[in-house]
């Protein structure tokens, strides 16, 4: 019995297994040279020199990362949707900045997508992607001549960074950057509810400890009249040790403590700071939000570093353009 | 008299009792409204709170189509079907106050900035314009697609699901009348 229960759990484990692992081989793996990840296996030796040489020029001025990347498919999946998940689970582009773009071709399918980063797709709008890419890639994907669209259009992307940055002259813009961080501040009152009813619960306490005080004080009274002088029925007075009388005329009431404040202690909560999200999340982009299905699959940063290079971390929030 | 009202115990109890069921009712409404209120803090601002949420996509695509009505302009009636329809619905889009009708109204915005292309299309567009056109209708189905990866639906859905569909919230909230969030789809 046990052991059906145990074959059954291990069942169900290993097909779990199979459906993640068979999200994972969708997406394919950050290439091991991070700027160009040829596995349809189109481009000469001499175009993915020129990417990574002009990457390495790009990134280590600007942070900015032009990625290109060649599948033969996507298993189904949208060319928008795998792009997307492609740009930000490698993290493309600086993590500040997010000023990376993706170049995807898909061969098989006779398709591509180009995607911009976060911080740059008001700057290089989705409808500037498509004539770039209607310009330089479209004659000659439709040829087949891969190579020397993705040659063209490439170098008109470095261009327009260059443009932008206005690298060619050597001086740095004002770049409009994106905090990573969300600005939204919890309303330090957010349980503002529960805090009323804290104090009314208070109040409301106090309200019914002094009625109940009070009663018990006329019973008390009551009850302790007697005590009183002149009162026929005043107790024995006990003889005090040195052997006079503890009264001695006096009256005995018992000691009333002075009340508590009834004002309701502070309960206003400590101001902590404003929470911030999204900070450690755009920073880790691809690498640091890369929970998707994928059984020992391996990092951007960690491949990278083998060879000196890595994705900067940059995210996007989707768009772009393609072959529509 | 008035004072020996107040010293009564059984007002205090009823008083007591009036108080709890106020204050736990204005707290529960409080603290629930507070929860979803992230949610639709990110449909206006984003979820990097710089102002990048569904709301700044959907004003994008008002925009794009005014843009898109103006190089209809030169090569068809302002009565046209094809242009009155994409102005009904860009001001539909514009009017539109909640998230429900939001939807709804970038919905027909698309359908309507097809059908306008494809009229226009069947024009003769010079070079400039038929880039101009083609340019505006990416922009807008990029608009489009960046609204589908928003996370304002993911949000939603959980407070929807976790937050007052939990007890005792599922019930407070039928009580204190908070409503579920929208979902924009």
């Amino acid at each position: 019995m046990k052991k059906q229960k145990y074959s059954r759990v291990l069942f169900l484990c290993l097909l779990l297994c199979l459906t993640t692992a068979t999200a994972a081989w969708a997406i394919v793996e950050p290439p091991p040279e991070v700027y160009v990840g040829d596995y349809a296996d189109v481009l000469s030796a001499e175009t993915e020199q020129l990417i990574i040489e002009e990457n390495e020029r790009l990134e280590a001025l600007t942070g900015a990362q032009i990625v290109v990347a060649t599948v033969d498919f996507l298993d189904g999946m949208e060319i928008e949707d795998y792009a997307y998940t492609v740009f930000n689970e490698w993290g493309i582009g600086d993590a500040e900045k997010n000023n990376g773009l993706l170049l995807l071709l898909v061969i098989g399918e006779e398709n591509y997508w180009a995607m911009q980063g976060d911080g740059i797709y008001r700057a290089l709008t989705s409808g500037m992607l498509d004539e770039y890419l209607f310009t330089y890639l479209e004659d000659d994907f439709a040829v087949g001549d891969y190579d020397a669209g993705v040659a063209k259009v490439f170098q008109a992307f470095v261009d327009w960074y260059d443009n932008y940055y206005q690298l060619n002259e050597n001086t740095f813009p004002s770049n409009d950057v994106i905090s990573g961080s969300n600005n939204y501040e919890e309303n330090e009152d957010i349980d503002g509810g529960g805090l009323v009813t804290f104090i009314v619960f208070i109040v409301v306490l106090v309200i019914i400890i002094s009625i109940i005080r009070r009663n018990k004080d006329r019973e008390n009274r009551k009850n302790n009249s007697h005590n009183y002088p002149n009162n026929p029925n005043y107790p024995n007075s006990y003889p005090n040790m040195s052997g006079g009388s503890m009264n001695s005329g006096r009256t005995f009431r018992p000691y009333i403590y002075p009340r508590t404040s009834s004002k309701p202690r502070n309960t206003t909560r400590p101001q902590s700071k404003p929470a911030s999200f999204g900070g450690g999340s755009s920073r880790g982009g691809g690498a640091g939000r890369s929970s998707a299905a994928g059984l020992g699959r391996s990092i951007g940063r960690s491949i990278g570093s083998s060879v000196g290079r890595s994705f900067g971390g940059g995210r996007s929030r989707g768009g772009g353009a393609g072959r529509r | 008299m008035k004072k020996g009202w107040l010293r009564d115990r059984k007002v205090a109890i009823v008083i007591t009792i009036i108080i709890m069921i106020l204050s736990t009712g204005f707290g529960a409404h409080r603290s629930l409204e507070n929860r979803g209120e992230y949610a639709e803090w990110v449909f206006y601002h984003g979820s990097y709170g710089d102002g990048g949420g569904i709301q700044s996509e959907l004003d994008t695509r008002a925009g794009l189509a005014s843009n898109l009505l103006i190089v209809a302009g030169r090569y068809l009636d302002d009565e046209d079907e094809a242009v009155q329809r994409l102005k009904n619905a860009r001001e539909a889009l514009v009017q539109a106050e909640d998230i429900g009708e939001k939807y709804i109204a970038n919905e027909e915005l698309s359908q309507a900035a097809d059908n306008l292309a494809q009229v226009l299309n069947a024009c003769s567009l010079t070079e400039n314009d038929r880039r101009y056109q083609r340019g505006i209708i990416v922009e807008m189905e990029s608009a489009n697609e960046i609204i589908g990866h928003d996370e304002y639906n993911t949000l939603a859905n959980a407070y929807n699901r976790n937050v007052l569909g939990s007890f005792p919230a599922n019930i407070l909230k039928e009580i204190v009348g908070v409503e579920e969030l929208e979902t924009f789809n």
